[in-house]
């Protein structure tokens, strides 16, 4: 199999480039992730983030093939060759496949993506109705990935200023929380030109999400939330 | 902390994919930005019709040259477009068609349903 | 390290995005009425044309038509600036050149659907 991967020390090279590998067949690669680690053993130099390989701690997210995704659950025969990594868009490349994420969590620490809630803690737990914890499903399983917010462009444009659909699955993901008291606060600091109102539906991110979840409906609730509240 | 300032950052529009909503919504913008340029052309045929009866005979006799026709045709392609994106907006907005799959439907439907009325007045006036 | 000292929300953007829908259903709904009434019945001659768009109705409606536009035109062209132009100056400049182009043009429009009496 073919490979063109995306290389950039910042020690060595002036620019980034394109590299290309080779794995020969029957090395028993299944997941992409599975072939990355074979490639690096050709070149130990190579370097990509991951740790679970298998899509629950959201490392290894990559622009796989010109689309964002997590080489450790995207299955090597669906892909074209030669099977070209970059690094995801729009962010600064530390170096090879591996890109600095502080803008995105800068974004996600924004919405305040805890509980909020002043009541005294009750000695077991706060509780819900088996439909209000229901609510929560589809928004609790985002990982962190970055896939989704790195395929906007809204958040390409405005990364400084746009939350983007990761950040804003997650004020969604609180403001749905029937036990978070603070729905006011939040949606005050959504109510900007450009926080929130970035959003055009594009739904690359919904397009995207490894994990099946929808942003772009999130980010459509909240619009909901904050119209209900002026009419 | 040097290093920091000059990270490349990878971001070649050609080469990442665009899913179709967002081909959708790329061709929603440039066509809004194209109907906003030529709203004067609009206002001074307005104009022009209102002027005389000549003029007004003028105006009419251009809009039947094969030219203006094919001209027209593309500014109802910009309108259309815009028009079905922004109906497929709104439907959005009120929670319908925002999963994947019906978000994906829905961009087909926007060329589809273009395509048509496109099609259907070129049958008319070509 | 990119120093982070958030500006905190403007507690606006809501209303703009209102208008936008708004005007945007009107002017659907305005265009799409038209060129029913066009196929079903149309423009014969000047003077019909002329009877035609002189009428109360018609002049209202197509006064409300243009101040929709503008309006959709003027929240669309700024958030096309707000996403590709970065540069301060430069996108003031291109805001307030839109502004003042929407604001003939609005100006142009009522003084052609009101002007000349019928």
């Amino acid at each position: 199999m073919k490979f063109r991967i995306y290389r950039y020390n910042p020690q060595t090279d002036a620019k980034p480039y394109l590299q290309d590998f080779e794995l020969e067949d029957g090395h028993g690669a299944v997941m992409l992730l599975d072939a990355l680690l074979l490639i690096k053993r050709q070149d130990d130099s190579l370097s990509f983030r991951r740790s679970c390989r298998e899509g629950v701690c959201g490392s290894d997210a990559m622009n796989i093939n010109g689309r964002n995704g997590l080489a450790c659950i995207t299955p090597l025969h669906t892909l074209a060759e030669p099977v070209t990594l970059r690094p995801l868009p729009g962010m600064p490349v530390i170096r090879d496949l591996i890109v600095d994420l502080s803008q995105f969590y800068r974004q996600y620490r924004e919405v305040r993506p805890w509980l909020i809630n002043d009541d005294p803690e009750p000695e077991i737990e706060r509780l819900q109705t088996p439909e209000e914890r229901a609510r929560l499903d589809g928004l609790y399983e985002c990982i962190l990935c970055a896939c989704c917010s790195t395929a906007c462009p809204s958040f390409w444009w405005n990364p400084d200023r746009f939350l983007g659909p990761a950040a804003l699955l997650q004020a969604w993901r609180f403001l749905a929380d029937s036990r978070d008291q603070a729905t006011g606060m939040r949606l005050d600091a959504l109510e900007d030109p450009y926080r929130l109102f970035r959003c055009h539906t594009i739904m690359n991110c919904t397009d995207v999400c490894p994990k099946g979840l929808n942003p772009s409906g999130a980010i459509g609730h909240i619009r909901q939330m904050l119209l209900k509240r002026v009419l | 902390m040097e290093s920091e300032n000059k990270r490349p950052i990878y971001l070649d529009l050609l080469k990442i994919r665009l899913p179709i909503g967002g081909v959708v919504s790329i061709i929603h913008r440039a066509s809004g930005v194209l109907l906003v340029a030529l709203l004067p052309v609009s206002v001074y045929l307005l104009q022009r019709t209102l002027e005389s009866q000549a003029a007004f005979v003028r105006v009419l006799a251009a809009v039947h040259e094969t030219f203006a026709r094919s001209a027209m045709l593309v500014v109802l392609w910009f309108f259309c477009q815009h028009l079905f994106a922004g109906i497929r907006h709104l439907l959005m907005d009120m929670d319908i068609g925002t999963s994947r799959r019906a978000g994906r439907a829905g961009a087909w439907l926007v060329f589809a349903a273009t395509a048509a009325v496109v099609l259907y007045a070129a049958a008319r006036i070509l | 390290m990119i120093v982070s000292r958030p500006a905190g929300s403007a507690h606006r953007g809501l209303g703009e995005w209102i208008l936008q829908r708004l005007t945007a259903i009107y002017i659907a709904g305005y265009v799409v009425v038209l060129a029913l009434h066009w196929i079903i019945a149309p423009v014969a001659d000047y003077d019909g044309w002329r009877q035609w768009t002189g009428a109360v109705s018609v002049r209202v409606s197509a006064t409300l038509f243009f101040v929709s536009v503008v309006i959709h035109a003027w929240i669309g062209m700024r958030s096309v600036y707000m996403d590709y132009l970065h540069t301060l100056w430069l996108r003031l400049a291109v805001v307030i050149a839109t502004a003042v182009m929407l604001a003939g043009l609005l100006t142009w429009a009522l003084a052609v659907v009101w002007g000349a009496g019928a």
